[in-house]
């Protein structure tokens, strides 16, 4: 392999090498470092998993928003995050598994990311094992988004039943972003390419 | 592979090693050992002529088709 594209190679492994330990260093700070300050310090935890995105739009008569100088203003619909503050146990354990779930598969991810990488860097990219870590990179993709997709929507479906306004009228979130599942389409057509590349590097190594 | 080579009985017939073979030709042992055993899935023109050379045969010689099911793995 040419020298820039080695180094290429090598800086997408260091760095993919970081979103991993940053990773997993945010992760002990959460299960670790928090509730141990919290305990020593005896201030309230911070608890982002007792909030949720639910969808808010402004009751009829309610102006939330005026223009100055562009004639009328209307806010329409915004996602808003809604804390609670002593929410009930099962929607707190509930949410954590989900989103447990949810960084389980970005690890599985970075992970296999990591050793394609590496062997890439190692001169193997036709590895049969690449193929393999291409196909399982595309489903984690596509499974963490459609998961997260369906914990927010879920996490908004219980919020808007408890959450009350009179400003605004609430609904239910789900998100899935489109350009994700595509990325993920791409890895599975890319691994495709990389078995094609094994058979390919098979039948040179045996060409005599 | 439906394509033999035969390799073995030529050698035999002109008295070379495998060594020597490989040495004269250019190619590795363990390169000239795939062609050998009939593990090779392509053979380089430039290889053909180096070993026709050596062994002072024609390519028809050196290569038979055998009628019968592939068994290596089909790629499609």
């Amino acid at each position: 392999m040419r020298r820039g594209r080695m180094r290429t190679v090598r800086l997408l492994r260091r760095g993919i090498g970081v979103a991993w330990w940053l990773t997993w260093t945010m992760l002990a700070l959460f299960l670790v470092a928090v509730p141990v300050l919290t305990w020593v310090t005896g201030a309230p935890a911070s608890t982002p998993f007792y909030d949720a995105a639910i969808w808010a739009e402004p009751l009829e008569g309610a102006e939330p928003v005026t223009a100055r100088g562009w004639g009328d203003a209307r806010l329409y619909g915004i996602e808003v995050n809604v804390e609670f503050t002593a929410a009930p146990q099962w929607f707190v354990v509930s949410s954590l598994a989900g989103w447990g779930v949810v960084l389980g598969l970005f690890l599985f991810f970075l992970y296999h990311l990591r050793k394609l990488a590496e062997r890439v860097e190692a001169g193997a990219a036709f590895d049969p094992d690449n193929t393999r870590r291409l196909r399982l990179l595309g489903g984690a993709l596509m499974a963490t988004e459609l998961i997260e997709g369906v914990l927010m929507w879920w996490q908004s479906h219980v919020a808007i039943r408890v959450a009350e306004s009179t400003v605004f009228e609430f609904g239910r979130v789900y998100e899935v972003d489109p350009t994700v599942l595509f990325a993920a389409l791409v890895l599975f057509v890319l691994a495709e390419i990389f078995q094609r590349g094994t058979l390919l590097e098979e039948d040179q190594a045996l060409t005599v | 592979m439906p394509i033999r080579v035969r390799l073995d009985r030529l050698m035999v017939e002109r008295g070379v090693s495998l060594t020597e073979l490989a040495a004269a030709v250019g190619i590795t042992l363990a390169n000239l050992s795939i062609l050998k055993t009939n593990k090779a899935r392509a053979v380089r023109f430039s290889t053909l002529a180096a070993l026709c050379e050596e062994l002072k045969c024609q390519p028809g010689d050196l290569l038979e088709y055998v009628e019968g099911p592939e068994d290596e793995v089909d790629h499609d």
